[in-house]
């Protein structure tokens, strides 16, 4: 599996929020207790337990009304903002374009969350950790859609080839948001395509808010594990994180090399 | 046109190959030197562990789309689901309310009800209910008097119950010995069944098994106030109550016309299909909806219209057909070729056209509110899409659900969507058609099955008089013949049909065919209908364990309680009516003055407020059996895991209910009370008069399903498996969904593949994804209704089968015959050869589910008899004996010796004489004759004469109204003319004309926005008894009177309040009464408080902000809700006038999680369809105005939610 990439197809969606609780089922994350949404959109923002919602929007321009409908969750940056501010690479990027956070290395510092230009990683106060979107790492590195794509009944929701996907959608005359946002994040992979609303996906009376045309963070310099505004202190923390890995990883390549002796067996 | 499909066992192949690819890329980058990020095992995060689950496979149990899903089971625990990718009706897909099932189960959901309860403190009181005037009154009430329960063994509970029983029925002297036979009145029996549509097809079967034998048919369930009126329109007018397309096949539409349905937010996986169409460029979306609701979002064309103004709409677009295209549509050739393919009389068209002429673009604008420059451009859409202008290449289907069912000419609007389909030749092709989509995930197989007060499983007939008794047993003794080979007794009269043998009509055809849906219920049942002797079917005692009449329905049943004083205890079993009925304050007067309620649920819901006993039930991924989804496939669940605790399932609680009625003397049947033991069955030598006896079957009444086949206890009791081989001999409708020769069944079948071209229905299989493999489908495998044409006018070609001469038991009109078959022909195993045959020759006609030829007519017994129906049942054993007659004398013979390989299959066959019986009805009177008043004759009559009389009708109406106020007008007029719509004739003073319903014409809802039209097109509830009584009620009930406020002007409405037109609906996340999403953290998440959406421009004139609370309130109640500020709904111009129309979310009630006592149908109304006794839900009118927050009594009441993180 190479470059991978979901296409949220934004003329497709009904709105059914099937992904928002499949994202639930699958990750296991606990059901938001919500108050009364004005928009339906709810909850109103991302949360720890709750790391996709579907936002709803009314906009009226002139006798044309439309209720808009946009997918949000972690964009799945090539250039991670995250990742390269995370100062324990809890944050790793995956080949097939996965940002996941490892909740096993997470130390709840935050830093991630100043990077992210669209405000998705959530600090949880009783775990002390950041969550977010996953890309359903655990379902595609075993061949399996992400929990979203495969619940979407209408195929708003697409799981496929990076630039095959791209190609295809703009082949059929597709706007593209994603495929080269802009140095700071690089290429999203959540791609946002659409042929009703050409030229809007970034005006931010339409879906703009959340699409940004150029999403960064100023104030935050982070490049890669820069320790510089963070102290000496933490560059111990950094090795001993390093160690660890490298314990880790051979715990872990002895174990894959047994499931992968496994699955053999198992065929 | 198809794609190639990828099956599940090729999914998880490709799935070890991306593992492959992957561990490759990875090593590349360790190469590199790049940490390898980490490797996660399937489910890690979510902390599932997937290798050690068992797979088991079910349907939905939300809506009727009929999604499989793969559950997931660890031990005793459920732990994940996904969406069946085999399925082809979800294709793997589910909605949010699919996804979130897993919550259901016990194990995840602590509010399941575990244990059987008996309610030790009083009830809520009838006298202090009938004060409630607001919310606030109504929550003092029942916080007052909040059940509290004790818990009892099943045992217990039983006894409990049928002591009472016992007690009640003693008290009215239940007894079936009549003056002029044995048989009881199903209308008097004083305990109430309701039974909802979640049940299985097979516990759906067995309640109206018992309710039956109990002697009553006061039973009725959730599809009254659905889509009762659905049924009543379509089979009126084109035989079959049911969607005629697949949801699969919804891609395959020209013109998709969502009128009155909400798919995108009621059957989202619908939508799949609909949108593949959409997105090939073939399918136009148009939505017509008082909403701009998630349908409207895809729609290529939308239109806000007012709520209640249907049947002006739809007359439009036939006035554009008829009126204003040219040339006009009834000119076109085939236009003509498809109502005679129909046998439709010419006469009635022309007279329906008439009706057409008055609804132009301009006066339809002024009732619906849609600008007339829409209104032409969607008609024009529609018709220049349709079957008869484009050579039946395109076709317009027609969606609805509860926007055209819930109003009190329900059955006028669904009938009108048919006659639209009908005049513009959209019907049985895919492609085109009729698509009610039902809600529940059974409500199709609930209905099918009849849980219904006036008709037996499969749509058949309940007798109403010994005559029929008489002439069913003469019938009997000619040898259980079909229409052409029956002769009617002379003392039978005209009602049956020609008397001549060989002679046929609708009428005929249809009786013989009840007859013989009776005589499989007799051999199933082991009752007894007929007469003792049966020789004498004349003179004979009438003895019909079949009772007599029509019972209460869910919407009249309470005036059973009230008003009548027959129904004085109820069984609720899956439905919640204290948020479902509409006018349900009154429903809790009703079920208040109960002396006994016993309430089966999954929850302690609001109903259960009034119950004295609460069954825990379960839900239908703990059940097996079959389920019915919207477009008639019968899919099969099987049993995930148990319900938690003691929880039963209700097949279980009804057969143990049975038994413990049995034990207690509540089960009188008039055969038992008669003596009568065993029916003599013979056959009359048509010849001599002789009676040649083939054998004697015993009357025992059958209920034992005890196999002990199954493993769990509670189905090992009650075997699902048996009664669904039951329901395959018992209801013809369902007939064939048991192969009896290879023993399988086919709701079942889970073959995801298409069939080759040389197979039955192939061609139409492979072009039009039928999918005839995957479950099975009502009436004999055929997936699109009355298809009688596709191969031949769509794709020009036929398909070709022979019956080989002696092979199959079929006619002379197709024994050694080569036919060609030009549609859908279905699928029959052949009695003789046990072979697979095309069923309906030379496709399926709208009438040929109904009507057949038997070839075994008049020598021997339905199934060739049964001795017993144990004997039937459990071992197949049927009796095998055949007489045949030639000349005085007989011989009689066994199956065996015919060489006839599967008498259970029976000799059924259908050939092009059937098609060329019955016709379809564009003109229904549903008033007829006359009767006298006041020394005048009211004489019911058709469009020309009505016209006559029609505006001088409306004018006396008018003025009246305008000085007594349009209640008492109505009052008076009714008083005057002895009928509701009717007027004296001017050219006879001794006549007065009443209008008799033949086609439908526009009236007004109850409650109108405009005085001017509800003057001018009244509304047509007051012909009705029940409705009538809204105005004049009975002692004690006069608060009635009060509610009925039929335009603002008699509403009254608080300072600082708009008197609105309100619609109700229901949302994606939630489901009807909210038990089954509410109690579900996943979708109350999305959806937590109750709301109204109001339009901006009202809000902004009310000073309504979003998010603030509302008063919404009429003369039944008041509530308090959130406000949703929107430009979703509409302020529109009707009439000149500004109408404001707003939605209520009818999903909340005060039991369970996300409570509050604003429970939307208590300000909504009861008044009834005039056929189906329907509520008229979708359009009354109330105020509305800004409310203080301390009036809100919402409460989220959320604790032990799972999940592990964080």
């Amino acid at each position: 599996m190479g470059e991978m990439a979901i296409a949220f197809n934004v003329d497709n969606c009904i709105f059914c929020r099937a992904c928002q609780v499949a994202c639930h089922v699958w990750n296991n994350t606990r059901p938001q207790v919500t108050e009364f949404s004005p928009t339906l959109t709810n909850p109103p923002d991302l949360l720890p337990n709750v790391w996709m919602v579907m936002e709803a929007k009314e906009v009226v321009e002139g006798d044309e009304f439309h209720w808009l409908f946009l997918k949000r969750q972690c964009m799945h940056c090539s250039e991670a903002p995250c990742a390269k501010a995370c100062p324990v690479n809890a944050i790793e990027i995956h080949p097939e374009g996965a940002v996941v956070i490892r909740e096993d290395k997470c130390t709840g510092c935050r830093f991630c969350i100043e990077a992210c230009p669209y405000d998705v990683p959530k600090y949880d106060e009783s775990s002390e950790k950041v969550y977010k979107c996953t890309f359903c790492i655990d379902r595609i590195q075993n061949g399996l859609e992400p929990a979203c794509v495969a619940a979407c009944p209408t195929d708003a929701l697409v799981f496929g080839d990076y630039d095959e996907l791209v190609n295809r959608y703009r082949s059929q005359g597709f706007e593209v948001y994603g495929d080269s946002v802009n140095d700071y994040v690089g290429r999203t992979h959540y791609i946002y395509v659409t042929r009703k609303f050409k030229g809007k996906l970034t005006d931010p009376k339409y879906f703009g808010e959340r699409l940004k045309k150029d999403p960064r963070k100023a104030s935050v310099q982070v490049g890669t594990n820069v320790v510089e505004p963070v102290g000496w202190g933490l560059i111990g923390l950094t090795l001993l994180a390093a160690a660890g890995h490298f314990i880790y990883w051979r715990a872990k390549r002895i174990e894959e090399k047994s499931e992968s002796e496994g699955e053999k067996g198992g065929e | 046109m198809q794609s190639p499909r990828i099956s599940r066992r090729t999914f998880l192949k490709m799935a070890g190959l991306g593992t492959f690819s992957l561990l490759f890329s990875g090593s590349i980058r360790k190469v590199l030197g790049v940490p390898k990020p980490k490797r996660y095992r399937l489910g890690e995060i979510g902390g599932k562990d997937l290798q050690l689950t068992r797979e088991v496979r079910g349907v939905c149990g939300y809506c009727s789309v009929g999604c499989g899903i793969i559950f997931y089971r660890a031990g005793d625990k459920v732990i994940h689901l996904e969406g069946d990718p085999d399925n082809p009706l979800n294709e793997g897909k589910l909605c949010s309310k699919g996804e979130a099932s897993l919550e259901l189960f016990g194990q995840h959901n602590p509010r399941r009800l575990r244990t059987p309860l008996i309610r030790v403190n009083p009830k809520p009181p009838a006298e202090e209910l009938k004060k409630v005037k607001t919310q606030d009154e109504l929550r003092a009430i029942l916080d007052k008097y909040k059940p509290i329960w004790r818990p009892a063994t099943w045992d217990e509970a039983f006894r409990y119950i049928a002591e009472r029983m016992r007690e009640i029925l003693d008290e009215v002297g239940w007894d079936p010995r009549k003056e002029d036979g044995y048989y009881h009145l199903g209308k008097k029996f004083p305990l109430w069944i309701e039974a909802g549509a979640k049940l299985t097809n097979e516990e759906a079967y067995i309640i109206k098994k018992i309710a039956t034998m109990l002697g009553s048919y006061n039973i009725d369930h959730d599809a009254r106030r659905c889509h009762s009126t659905t049924v009543a329109g379509l089979a009126g007018t084109v035989g079959f109550g049911a969607q005629t397309q697949s949801f699969i096949d919804t891609q395959f539409i020209s013109t998709y016309l969502i009128f009155g349905g909400n798919p995108a937010e009621n059957h989202p996986v619908s939508m799949r299909h609909t949108l593949k169409g959409k997105e090939r460029g073939t399918l136009k979306l148009v939505v017509v909806d008082p909403r701009y609701n998630r349908t409207a979002s895809q729609a290529d064309v939308f239109a806000f219209f007012r709520p209640g103004s249907d049947l002006a709409f739809l007359l439009y677009i036939l006035h554009y057909a008829f009126w204003e295209r040219n040339p006009p549509v009834d000119q076109l050739d085939t236009f003509k070729e498809f109502v005679t393919r129909f046998n439709v009389d010419l006469e009635e068209i022309k007279e329906f056209k008439e009706i057409t002429k008055d609804y132009t673009a301009e006066e339809v604008s002024r009732i619906t509110g849609i600008p007339v420059d829409k209104l032409r451009k969607i008609a024009e859409l529609y018709v220049e899409n349709s079957g008869v202008t484009t050579n039946f290449k395109r076709f317009g289907s027609i969606q609805w659900a509860m926007g055209q069912t819930q109003h009190h000419v329900g059955t006028q609007i669904t009938r009108l969507s048919t006659l639209v389909q009908l005049t513009l030749g959209n019907m049985g092709f895919p492609g085109g058609g009729l698509n009610p989509y039902r809600g529940h995930s059974n409500v199709q197989g609930t209905t099918d099955m009849c849980i219904l007060s006036h008709i037996l499983p499969g749509y058949i007939k309940q007798p109403s008089n010994p005559l029929q008794i008489r002439v069913y047993q003469d019938w009997k003794n000619q040898g259980f013949p079909d229409a052409w080979h029956w002769e009617i007794p002379d003392w039978a009269g005209s009602s049956f049909g020609p008397n001549e043998r060989g002679k046929v009509n609708s009428t005929k055809v249809l009786w013989s065919w009840w007859f013989q849906n009776w005589r499989r219920f007799e051999l199933t049942w082991g009752i007894f209908v007929g007469t003792d002797p049966e020789s004498d079917p004349k003179n004979g005692t009438v003895i019909s364990d079949f009772p007599f009449g029509k019972g209460y329905t869910e919407n009249t049943w309470w005036q059973g309680v009230l008003f009548d004083d027959v129904l004085k205890a109820a069984i609720i079993m899956a439905e919640n009516i204290a948020v479902s009925d509409g006018d349900a304050i009154t429903t809790y007067i009703a079920l208040a003055s109960l002396k006994l309620l016993v309430v089966v649920d999954l929850w302690e819901a609001e109903t259960a407020t009034f119950a004295d006993v609460l069954l825990p039930g379960a839900f239908q991924y703990e059940k097996y059996g079959s389920i019915t989804n919207s477009n008639r496939w019968v899919q099969w669940q099987d049993r995930v895991v148990p319900p938690a605790g003691d929880a039963k399932p209700d097949l279980w609680i009804m057969l143990k209910l049975w038994d413990y009625f049995k034990s207690y003397g509540i089960v009188r049947l008039p055969s038992q009370i008669y003596g009568k033991r065993e029916e003599k069955v013979s056959i009359k030598n048509p010849n001599t008069g002789e009676m040649v006896e083939l054998y004697e079957r015993k009357i025992e009444p059958f209920m034992d399903y005890a196999t002990g086949r199954f493993a769990d206890p509670d189905y090992a009791y009650a075997d699902p498996e048996l009664i669904y081989k039951e329901i395959d001999l018992a209801v013809d409708l369902y007939n064939g969904m048991y192969d009896w020769v290879d023993g399988k069944i086919l709701a079942k079948r889970r073959k995801p593949l298409l069939r080759t071209e040389s197979d039955i229905d192939g061609i139409l299989d492979r072009e039009f994804l039928m999918y005839k493999d995957w479950a099975w489908t009502w009436p004999k495998n055929v997936r699109i209704l009355y298809d009688l044409w596709t191969l031949s006018k769509t794709l020009g070609r036929t398909f070709q089968f022979t019956f080989t001469p002696g092979e199959y038991s079929v006619g002379d009109t197709l024994n050694g015959k080569t036919v060609s078959i030009t549609g859908e022909t279905g699928e029959i195993r052949d009695a003789k050869s046990g072979k697979w045959r095309p069923a309906f020759i030379p496709g399926h006609n709208f009438v040929v589910g109904k009507m057949y030829k038997r070839l075994w007519s008049g020598m021997t017994d339905l199934l060739t008899g049964a001795v017993t129906a144990k004997d039937l049942l459990w071992y197949g054993k049927v009796v095998g004996k055949f007489v045949i007659f030639s000349g005085e004398s007989h011989t009689v013979t066994t199956y065996e010796d015919l060489g006839i390989k599967c008498p259970l299959c029976e000799s059924f066959y259908y050939d092009e004489d059937v098609i060329n019986v019955g016709k379809a009805n564009y003109k229904k009177p549903y008033f007829k004759g006359t009767k006298d008043y006041k020394g005048k004759k009211i004489k019911y009559v058709g469009f020309y004469d009505w016209k006559k009389v029609r505006d001088k009708f409306s004018e006396e109406f008018r003025s009246l109204a305008k000085s007594l106020g349009i209640r008492e007008a109505v009052k008076s007029m009714k008083e005057k003319y002895g009928e509701w719509y009717a007027y004296p004739n001017p050219s006879n003073s001794g006549e007065i004309l009443a209008w008799d319903m033949r086609y439908p014409i526009h009236y007004e809802p109850v409650e109108s926005p405009d005085f001017e039209l509800a003057t001018k097109y009244p509304a047509m509830a007051w012909r009705r008894a029940e409705n009538y009584r809204f105005l004049e009620p009975p002692k004690g009930f006069e608060h009635l009177k009060d509610t009925v406020t039929m335009i603002p002007e008699d509403m009254s409405p608080p300072e600082g309040a708009e008197v609105v037109v309100v619609t109700t609906n229901r949302m994606t996340e939630h489901f009807h009464t909210g038990q089954l999403t509410r109690n579900v953290p996943l979708l109350a998440e999305l959806v937590p408080e109750p709301f109204a959406e109001i339009p901006k421009p009202l809000a902004d004139k009310l000073g309504i902000k979003p998010g603030d609370i509302v008063e919404v309130g009429n003369k039944r109640n008041v509530i308090y809700v959130r406000a949703m500020v929107t430009h979703r709904v509409p302020k529109l111009s009707v009439n000149g006038k500004e109408v404001y129309v707003i939605n209520l979310p009818w999903h909340w009630g005060w039991a369970g999680a996300h409570s509050t006592y604003a429970v939307v149908n208590t300000i909504t109304d009861v008044y009834m369809d005039v056929v189906t006794t329907m509520q008229e839900t979708k359009a009354f009118l109330a105020y509305v105005r800004k409310a203080p927050i301390e009036k809100y009594d919402y409460r989220a009441k959320e604790e032990n939610l799972p999940g592990i993180r964080p």
